[in-house]
Formats: C-alpha cells, sequence, structure tokens
C-alpha cells in the first residue's frame, strides 16, 4: 500500500517535471533566469534587441 | 473611474528602473513587445482610490528609430492614449539627457520631466531651478531621489493629479519646432538634415541650461577619483582580476561554501537517513526505496547542495552590475578584445555566461557587427556557468581540499582564456571581415539599489531550483533506471544500461585518466544539463556502498561520494575531468539558442563538435603534462 | 589636429565630425561642433580613451576618434 502511495505521488511529480522541461522546450524558454520573467536592471535574462 | 495610463522613458543609466520598482513593487508584468523581443514591463499601482498602470519603456539615448528600442519608443508614445508620459533624466547628466526629451517634445508628446537623482547632481555641483526650467520648456517638472518611497508618493500624486492639463510647450520649444520643420523642408541631403537638426536640438539644449541650471566646477568626481584606480592603465587589469578573485572567495571560501557544506550534510545525511527509514518503515518495497534515496535524494541533493554557491555568486555579479563597473570591465577589455577582432562590449555578455550561457549567447545580439556577435555566440559556452560550478565546486573540494577556491578560480580563468583564443581563432579563420567599433557611456559609480539587487539574484537563482525540481528531478530517476536494469531486468550496476553506454564513452578517455564508465555516464548525461554531471556521480557513487574505511578521504564534500569517488580519480585526472567538464560540449538548451541565434543547425552542430574536441585535445595535454611533470 | 591625438588632461574644442557610420551615433552622444571635450583616461595600452562631454564620460576608440576634428584650448 505505502508502496503504491509513494510510487503514485513519484509518478504525479514526474508528469509535471516532464511537462514543465516539455513546455520549456516547445515555448523555447529556459529556465536560467528563473522561469518567465526578471524584474530590476537583471542584464542578460531580458533579451536584447536584434541589429539590423 | 478609468485607470490612468502612465509611461516612463529616458535615457539607460538614468535610475528608471529602480523608480519603475519603487512604483510598482513587485506587481510588475514582464512580456514581449510585438514582433520583437525586448522585454515590455508594466507594472500597477494604486494611489488615492485611482488603479495607474506603469509601462517601463527601454532606455534609449535617442528616438531616431535606428534601433528595435527605439522603435518601441516612439510607435508606443504615438500609437497610445496615455494620460502621462514621463520622461526619467538624470539631473547629474541634464545636457545629454535633454536631447530625448527635446526629441519628444518635437513629436508633441506632453512630459512629466523627472529631475531623478538630484542629490547626486547636487553634490557635483549641478543646481538646477525647477521653476526655470518649466518656464523654458514649458513642461511640469519634479526632483526626485531614485530609491526612496518619498520620491514614489510625489510622483504618484502627481500622477493621480490633473497637472498636464496646465502645460503647454514654451515659446522657445516652439520656435525650435518650426526652426525643424524648415530644416526638414530644405532640399539638403538626409544626413545633412540629421546633422543641423542635432546641432538645433543642442543648441535649444545649450539655452535651456543656461537660464536654469548653474555649475559650479567642483573638479574631480567621486566616479572619476574611483577610475584613476579602476579604469586607468595597465593597473585596472590586475585589479579587475583580483575583484573577480574576490567574488570567488566570498562564494567558494567565505560565504558560500561555508552554508552549501551545511546544507550538504542536512540533506545528504539527516534527510537521507530520515527518509530511508521512514520509507522502510512504512514498508515501501526495496527497490522504491531505492529509487527515492540513491536515485531522486542523491540526484537532486546533490544539486541542491550547491543552491548557497549560486545564489552567492548570482548575488556578486549582480551588486557588481549595478555599481556600473560593467562598463569599466568593458573598457579596460577592450584592448585585449579588440586583438581578438572583438569589441569590449562583448565582455557583458561574457561575464552573463558566468550566470547561464543561454542569456549569454542572446545578449549576444546587443553587439554592433555580424562577426562580433557570431564569435560572441560561439565562444560564450567554454564560460564556467552556474550549472558547471557544482562540477567545479565538488571536484575541488574532494581533491584539492586545502586549495578549493584557488583551483575554481583558475577553471573560471581557464575558460575566460580559452574563450578568448577560441575568439581569436574563429575571428581570424571563418569571421573575417572588418572590424568593430566601441561607443559606450561610463555611468558614474552607483551605490546599487539592494531591493534590484536581491530581486536579480533571486530571479536568476529560482532558475536553478526550478531545474533542480524539474529536469535534474527527472534526469535522476532516468538515471536511476539505467544504472539498475538492463535488458533483462534487475541487475548489478556494473552490468546496467549506464554502465554499458559510460563504457562506450569513456573508451573515449583512455589516454585522460579518467576512462571509468561513471565518469562516462556523468558527461553523457552533462549533455541534458550541466547540473546533471554532478547528479549522476551522486546516483552512482552515492549507490555505492559506502565503506568506513575511506571516511578520511574529505570533509567537505558529501560523505556519499567519497568511497567510489575518492578511488576512481587522481587529484591530477580530476583535474583533467574538471577542464573536460568546463570545455565540453555545451547542454541541450544552450545548443538550441545557438541554432537560434546563429541561425541554424549547422552553427549548432558545429558548436557542439569544436567544443567536443577542444575539450578533449585540452584535457588530453593537461593529464599528460601533468604525468611528466610528476604529480 | 584630430581627437584620436588627444592625450590624458587635454581640454578640446570639437570643429567638425567627418562622415562616418558612426557620425550621427556621436553627435547624437553630444559630440556636436563647439563643444568642449576632455580626455580623461585611457585604457590599458592607450586605447580606448575615456573623455568627458557634457557633464558625462564617454568611452570610444582612436579608430572612431579619428573623425572628430579638434582644436586644443586647455
Amino acid at each position: 500500500m505505502a508502496t503504491f502511495i509513494v510510487a503514485a505521488v513519484l509518478a504525479v511529480a514526474l508528469f509535471f517535471a516532464l511537462r514543465h522541461i516539455y513546455r520549456n522546450f516547445h515555448e523555447g524558454k529556459s529556465d536560467c533566469c528563473g522561469a518567465s520573467e526578471c524584474s530590476g536592471s537583471c542584464c542578460g535574462c531580458h533579451s536584447v534587441p536584434e541589429k539590423k | 473611474m478609468a485607470t490612468i495610463a502612465v509611461a516612463l522613458t529616458g535615457n539607460p543609466n538614468t535610475g528608471k528602473s529602480t523608480i519603475f520598482n519603487e512604483l510598482t513593487g513587485a506587481r510588475q508584468k514582464i512580456g514581449n513587445w510585438p514582433g520583437v523581443t525586448v522585454d515590455k514591463k508594466v507594472g500597477y499601482a494604486r494611489h488615492q482610490d485611482r488603479a495607474i498602470s506603469i509601462v517601463d519603456l527601454p532606455g534609449t539615448y535617442s528616438i531616431n528609430a535606428r534601433s528595435p528600442e527605439e522603435k518601441i519608443v516612439i510607435d508606443y508614445l504615438m500609437n497610445n492614449k496615455l494620460d502621462l508620459v514621463m520622461d526619467v533624466v538624470d539631473s547629474s547628466n541634464i545636457e545629454r539627457n535633454l536631447f530625448l526629451t527635446v526629441q519628444l517634445l518635437e513629436k508633441g508628446i506632453p512630459l512629466l520631466i523627472d529631475l531623478n537623482m538630484a542629490d547626486d547632481a547636487e553634490r557635483r555641483g549641478i543646481k538646477i531651478d525647477c521653476r526655470k526650467l518649466e518656464d523654458a520648456l514649458g513642461m511640469p517638472v519634479v526632483q526626485t531621489v531614485g530609491r526612496s518611497s518619498k520620491s514614489a508618493r510625489k510622483l504618484l500624486d502627481i500622477f493621480t493629479s490633473t497637472v498636464m492639463s496646465n502645460y503647454e510647450p514654451s515659446q522657445l520649444v516652439k520656435d525650435h519646432i518650426i526652426k525643424v520643420q524648415e530644416i526638414e523642408a530644405s532640399g539638403k541631403t538626409e544626413s545633412e538634415k540629421q546633422e543641423e537638426i542635432i546641432e538645433a536640438r543642442y543648441a535649444l539644449i545649450d539655452t535651456v541650461i543656461a537660464q536654469a541650471v548653474t555649475m559650479s566646477n567642483v573638479g574631480q568626481t567621486k566616479s572619476e577619483k574611483i577610475d584613476r584606480f579602476l579604469a586607468n592603465g595597465v593597473l585596472a587589469l590586475p585589479i579587475f582580476l583580483a575583484i573577480m578573485y574576490g567574488v570567488f572567495m566570498i562564494t567558494f571560501e567565505w560565504i558560500g561554501q561555508p552554508i552549501a557544506d551545511a546544507l550538504d550534510s542536512l540533506i545528504n545525511e539527516d534527510f537521507l537517513d530520515f527518509a530511508t527509514d521512514a520509507l522502510t518503515d512504512a514498508g515501501v518495497a526495496e527497490w522504491l526505496v531505492s529509487l527515492v534515496c540513491d536515485g531522486i535524494i542523491g540526484g537532486v541533493g546533490a544539486v541542491l547542495t550547491f543552491v548557497p554557491l549560486i545564489f552567492v555568486l548570482f548575488f556578486c555579479l549582480s551588486f557588481l552590475d549595478g555599481t556600473g563597473y560593467m562598463a569599466r570591465i568593458a573598457f579596460i577589455m577592450d584592448p585585449i578584445m579588440r586583438r581578438c577582432g572583438l569589441t569590449g562590449k562583448g565582455i557583458m555578455p561574457l561575464m552573463m555566461g558566468f550566470g547561464c550561457g543561454v542569456p549569454a549567447i542572446m545578449g549576444a545580439r546587443a553587439l554592433d557587427s555580424e562577426k562580433d556577435r557570431m564569435v560572441s555566440i560561439l565562444v560564450t559556452p567554454f564560460l564556467t556557468c552556474g550549472a558547471k560550478l557544482p562540477i567545479m565546486a565538488l571536484f575541488a573540494a574532494m581533491f584539492f581540499p586545502d586549495n578549493a577556491a584557488n583551483v575554481v578560480f583558475a577553471m573560471y580563468i581557464s575558460g575566460v582564456i580559452m574563450a578568448i583564443i577560441a575568439a581569436k581563432g574563429l575571428g581570424s579563420s571563418i569571421f573575417k571581415d572588418k572590424g568593430s567599433t566601441f561607443l559606450l557611456e561610463l555611468p558614474p559609480y552607483r551605490m546599487p539599489d539592494m531591493k534590484s539587487v536581491l530581486l536579480e539574484t533571486w530571479d536568476k537563482g529560482k532558475g536553478y531550483l526550478v531545474k533542480a525540481g524539474t529536469i535534474i528531478f527527472a534526469a535522476s530517476v532516468l538515471l536511476w533506471v539505467l544504472s539498475n536494469y538492463n535488458f533483462d531486468g534487475p541487475c548489478e550496476i556494473d552490468e546496467s544500461i549506464l554502465a554499458v553506454l559510460g563504457g562506450w564513452m569513456s573508451n573515449l578517455f583512455v589516454f585522460h585518466g579518467f576512462a571509468t564508465w561513471e565518469s562516462g555516464a556523468a558527461l553523457l548525461s552533462g549533455i541534458m544539463a550541466k547540473e546533471t554531471v554532478v547528479a549522476t556521480i551522486g546516483v552512482l557513487y552515492g549507490a555505492a556502498d559506502v565503506s568506513t574505511e575511506a571516511a578520511d578521504a574529505v570533509e567537505s564534500a558529501g560523505q556519499m561520494m567519497q568511497t567510489g569517488m575518492a578511488t576512481s580519480f587522481t587529484a591530477l585526472s580530476a583535474l583533467a575531468f574538471m577542464v573536460f567538464s568546463q570545455l565540453y560540449t555545451p547542454c541541450v538548451t544552450a545548443l538550441g539558442t545557438i541554432k537560434k541565434e546563429a541561425g541554424g543547425w549547422k552553427w549548432m552542430a558545429f558548436s557542439a563538435v569544436y567544443m567536443f574536441v577542444i575539450a578533449w585535445v585540452v584535457s588530453l595535454l593537461v593529464y599528460q603534462i601533468g604525468r611528466l611533470l610528476g604529480f | 589636429m584630430t581627437l584620436k591625438e588627444g592625450k590624458t588632461g587635454m581640454t578640446l574644442k570639437i570643429k567638425q565630425i567627418d562622415d562616418s557610420s558612426l557620425k550621427e551615433r556621436l553627435m547624437t552622444m553630444g559630440l556636436t561642433p563647439g563643444t568642449k571635450v576632455k580626455v580623461l583616461r585611457a585604457a590599458p595600452l592607450g586605447d580606448p580613451i575615456a573623455i568627458s562631454v557634457r557633464s558625462y564620460n564617454l568611452a570610444l576608440r582612436r579608430a572612431d576618434a579619428e573623425n572628430v576634428t579638434v582644436e586644443q584650448v586647455g
């Protein structure tokens, strides 16, 4: 029983982790600078304009 | 009542973002401007029962619509119905700051002029008479001192008032606008017109300054005195190195490491024991106990141990960034970068590479020439990013316990040197074209706004935590499966699938001193994310039986890892392993970014292969030369 | 002379800016004819240089400074 519960919890956690990875991959995002946002004068996290 | 729409505009380095943070606090949303990847920051505030939305426009020197940022500013201001546009002006640098102000006034945009850092200016002997400036421009003027809640309240009071409706441009400004229109209508060439208009703007600014500003020349500013040491002549370079060394001592010796050690024993001893006992007592099957304890706690725990180091390092870098020293680094490094065919400005994305290669690669977009961009993209991954830091810290602590910080510092320097050599190589072979330019404001030194520094540290460090909970977690589970099973079912670890894969990989390192399947597997998994190298080591050596006789190995690194690891490496082969992990193929996320930024699979594949080859060669040299020297 | 030959401590007055890809940016940053600039210091090996113009500091390379004709006023 305990085995089942722990395994289920792990499976759910793994599902969310994989979903997060998949979504990041899909949207071309990276976790390096925080999941999505970055405030202050955070250099590099906010992308810089393309010089054309 | 309707929401009041406010937009903030101004030059870079005026403290605009600090004001924005002060006004809105944490109520911010960051999105993208349509079509371009420039951050769009919108914040919200409430004042006197009115809702206020504030847009922080990108900082620009002008609105000639040459760069996407300038285009965003002018498009946004022209096409949106705004209740108020606030132009943030650095009081101590009012002349050049007013250039943008004048340009905005030419477009017929009414402005609230915010003379920020008024205290700074006063100390430098620049006295601005607000009333006279209001008269000269015809626009309301307010003084603020950057990070102070009093300033924020003052601004919110103005936002909610109807002050803007009472102002219209002064006669001086109206005359200027007519003059600009005349120049536009004349039959001269475009560049002649531009030149004349720019001169007319500065002529207007000179008139305004003469009326409203008194400058008692106070000689050298504090920044200049500091710059005589930090950005002057050859001495600036050793000082730069010393400052960076200080950052490493703080991270790996004084503050970061002690916390990391405490966390290590907490996770890898106390929590692990607790979890093992709890699960066993609850009657959980043995394989699942092993998965949770050896696999997940071993893997994720090994990575989490280094969180304090990451946060301390990011804090130091964010702090340095906030002081204005980064611009000096660009200045003093330009001679070296130029000789590699690059620009000193390229050092800024490179410095970001110490945090994470991904934003650093994206940051290369700010560079002026195509060559600068490409070279910067291709050499950035050589640097020791936050995810490689645990590898360095772990190996240094285990095999060089007396010199850990110095060894890690040496690894960081070797990454920088490799990046410079590679830049030189790429610059003189694949990307041969004209040189680059370098034009950079050296903003005054300032004490960074702690709130912004902490926010930034948290934002960057948070990513590391998220990765530990997602990709490292998933990778640990995968690694545990691969290391406990083969195609026939459960098996001993050295017959597992991982052992086979790692063994195959380790064939490449026969002459490097670390041809074990464990290190092969660790390096292979590192392509997913560099932290996984440490996670793999945690899973593999954590799973091995800990025998008590090796307990004397090291104290600082994870207890679990001591036995197996200490016998698999010598100090020299550990160093070779560190060098290899430092330089080899970047993680998949970085590779994806390279593909996007450099434009194609070709560059991605090139980067993956050439970095692997360089890492292989350099690491081989380290090991073989080290052996010849008798280590 | 041109700004390229500027030595540390010299105060120079800009006479003219020659056409180059950088001209408009230089002028936008405040380097207009008649403006006084002061050469503050040089990076290691003497290039780039930092100048004070319109009460702020700007760094530029000597190669780009060559396009700025100046006369020494102090």
